[in-house]
């Protein structure tokens, strides 16, 4: 419960800005990749758990050092194997239909790709052991506090940087924005746009797949854990406004820290805490906190 | 000749008595397991007739419908344990709470496009799956609301529930077969095609959405509530997303755009279901499988693609 000591609810905000950042690996995929293919992907969480899956099969063959490592660089690239695979065959072919038939086909996703993790991994909780230079704790006041947690929000800011250097200082970065403010120009200025789509798609896999992989330690990985996963980037997309990688950001710590001081307050209520906010947002500034007025 | 085909009206009405003879001589003509069968499909059927009102007339994906099935199951659920009214009144407020439910999703989902539709109502609907678990109180968390002791006897013989199980549906089907033929479902189904000119023309477009919205959560929730009568219990699962789904795959499979589809669609599913659960335990892989190849190949549903290819004259204007 509230504790007199400052120090205290200081923590518990960091916790909540630890977890926010987890939320941003795979909020941003989400947003980024409906800013310019125009499709929410809903089997977004279900690539994340599969990242969370790899990554327990990874550390369980080579040992929570090695493992934890290998499946930091291997797994993000082979989910975002899967994301290609999956953009080719299947969502290639829906960009001009109705959004009910896209969703429908994201969702089936859900269906399939989560019964076969159920298939391969069972239902049971799996547990994976997080690298013994990340384990421990650091005193903050007369708290402990996780050293994972602070390698979280590092690499949260890292990524967030990259993305923003991606986007905005690379070649590749300016064409994919230029495909997304408008396809159809960019088509026609000799821009690939099939290809961007692709890639960016990828990229999104890529980012829930990291996002898996660095939250698995400190989750139950169980079936489910793909909706609670996509219904959190939900509420951070809209509160954040989607298409908004920033809006994502600002978002996703927010929802974090929520999260972690409604946790202290009404441990069983704490994700209506986040249907508040999401409300709030709604009522006030419908198309979020960074987001711009989408027509569609 | 094509003078000497029936019409399609003929050829429907036809089937439409041989389908009312079959239902109400069922008890008399089939086993117990085949009952059984009848009354879920019966309110699967129900069920996926009421959300096409939004997804299929109005052309809005809704994934909270679940949740409304599960507000009216728990209701009555909850009455049932929790006070001592009798039966038939604890009847009532089931479909109501579920309308009062999509009214507040509604309100809040409405705001923005239809993606942000999908997404809003499958988080509203999360939410109150996610209270049923925690409040575990109320609720019985995942071991259920169990009711058996509270039903009549009338309602425990499986010929007793079936009847009545077949009134309450026949009778919504019907209203919701005049609110389709009326000028609201008109309206509805203009606002499908082109939403900017409703508006335009001076009608509310929003509180058209949101009105058919609330009656079809009405249905749902009464859906709900008649499954809980079925089982003696409430679970969950009757509020899980995936509850959302099984109408959305009905309403395609048998298709959107004729009445009777989702209903023939929920048939197939649940027969499919019974079937292939003799074999496998992976149900869920198998309805992925099945919405894939349905919206790569049948975008019209069984039956949208039987009416294009029976031999029957179309009716002048359809």
């Amino acid at each position: 419960m509230w504790s007199s000591e400052p120090a205290f609810i200081g923590v518990q905000l960091l916790v909540g800005i630890a977890r926010g950042m987890g939320y941003f690996f795979a909020a941003s995929g989400l947003t980024l990749a409906y800013g310019v293919l125009r499709i929410i992907n809903f089997a977004h969480g279900t690539f994340f758990m599969v990242g969370a899956y790899l990554a327990y099969s990874v550390t369980v063959t080579f040992g929570p050092n090695l493992g934890y490592w290998l499946a930091m660089i291997l797994v993000p690239i082979g989910v975002a194997g899967l994301g290609i695979v999956i953009e080719v065959v299947f969502i290639r072919r829906f960009y001009l239909r109705e959004h009910a038939y896209q969703i429908l086909l994201t969702f089936t996703f859900i269906l399939i790709i989560g019964e076969l993790t159920r298939m391969i991994w069972g239902a049971d909780i799996k547990g994976m052991f997080m690298p013994s230079s990340l384990a421990g704790s650091v005193l903050i006041g007369n708290n402990s506090f996780p050293i994972y947690y602070l390698w979280m929000i590092g690499l949260g800011g890292l990524v967030a940087v990259v993305i923003w250097f991606l986007l905005y200082k690379t070649e590749w970065g300016g064409v994919t924005r230029a495909a997304a403010a408008d396809a159809e120009t960019a088509q026609a200025m000799g821009v690939n746009v099939r290809k961007v789509f692709t890639l960016v798609f990828a990229f999104s896999s890529f980012l829930a797949g990291l996002g898996g992989v660095v939250m698995a330690p400190v989750f139950a990985i169980a079936p489910g854990l793909d909706m609670d996963i996509i219904l959190l980037c939900f509420i951070i997309v809209i509160v954040g406004g989607l298409g908004s990688i920033a809006g994502a950001l600002a978002s996703a710590l927010i929802i974090g820290v929520v999260y972690a001081l409604g946790v202290l307050i009404v441990p069983e209520l704490a994700m209506a805490f986040l249907f508040l906010v999401m409300i709030a947002v709604l009522t006030t500034r419908p198309h979020g906190l960074l987001g711009r007025k989408i027509s569609d | 000749m094509h003078t000497l085909l029936p019409t399609r009206s003929h050829l429907g009405l036809l089937v439409g008595v041989a389908m009312l003879i079959l239902l109400t001589t069922l008890p008399f003509i089939s086993n117990e397991m085949w009952l059984t069968i009848g009354i879920r499909l019966l309110i699967a059927a129900f069920f996926a007739t009421g959300y096409n009102l939004c997804f299929g007339y109005m052309g809005t994906l809704s994934l909270a419908h679940g949740a409304f099935f599960g507000v009216g199951a728990y209701t009555v659920a909850f009455l049932c344990a929790k006070t001592s009214w009798p039966f038939f009144v604890v009847l009532a407020p089931a479909p109501v709470a579920a309308a009062g439910f999509a009214l507040i999703v509604g309100y809040f989902s409405f705001r923005l496009g239809s993606l942000f539709f999908a997404l809003l109502t499958l988080a509203f609907g999360q939410l109150f799956w996610i209270l049923i678990w925690k409040a575990y109180n109320i609720t019985g968390g995942e071991y259920g609301l169990l009711i058996g002791e509270y039903i009549p006897d009338a309602l425990k013989s499986s010929t007793g529930l079936y009847y009545f199980v077949l009134t309450a549906v026949i009778i919504s089907i019907f209203i919701i077969r005049k609110i389709v033929d009326s000028p609201f479902g008109r309206t509805l189904l203009a606002i499908r095609e082109n939403e900017e000119r409703v508006e335009f023309l001076g009608v509310n477009v929003k509180r058209c959405q949101l009105i058919a919205f609330v009656i079809s959560g009405f249905f749902s929730g009464l859906a709900g509530a008649l499954l809980t009568i079925f089982s003696l219990a409430a679970f969950p699962d009757y509020a899980h997303w995936i509850k959302s789904v099984e109408p959305v795959m009905a309403c395609l499979l048998g298709g959107i755009h004729v009445f009777v589809g989702p209903a023939i669609g929920a048939a197939i599913m649940l027969l499919l279901e019974h079937l292939v659960l003799n074999v496998t335990v992976h149900w869920q892989l198998v309805l992925g499988g099945i919405v894939l190849l349905v919206i790569f190949f049948l975008p019209d549903g069984v039956v949208g693609f039987l009416a294009e290819r029976l031999p029957v004259k179309k009716k002048l204007g359809q």
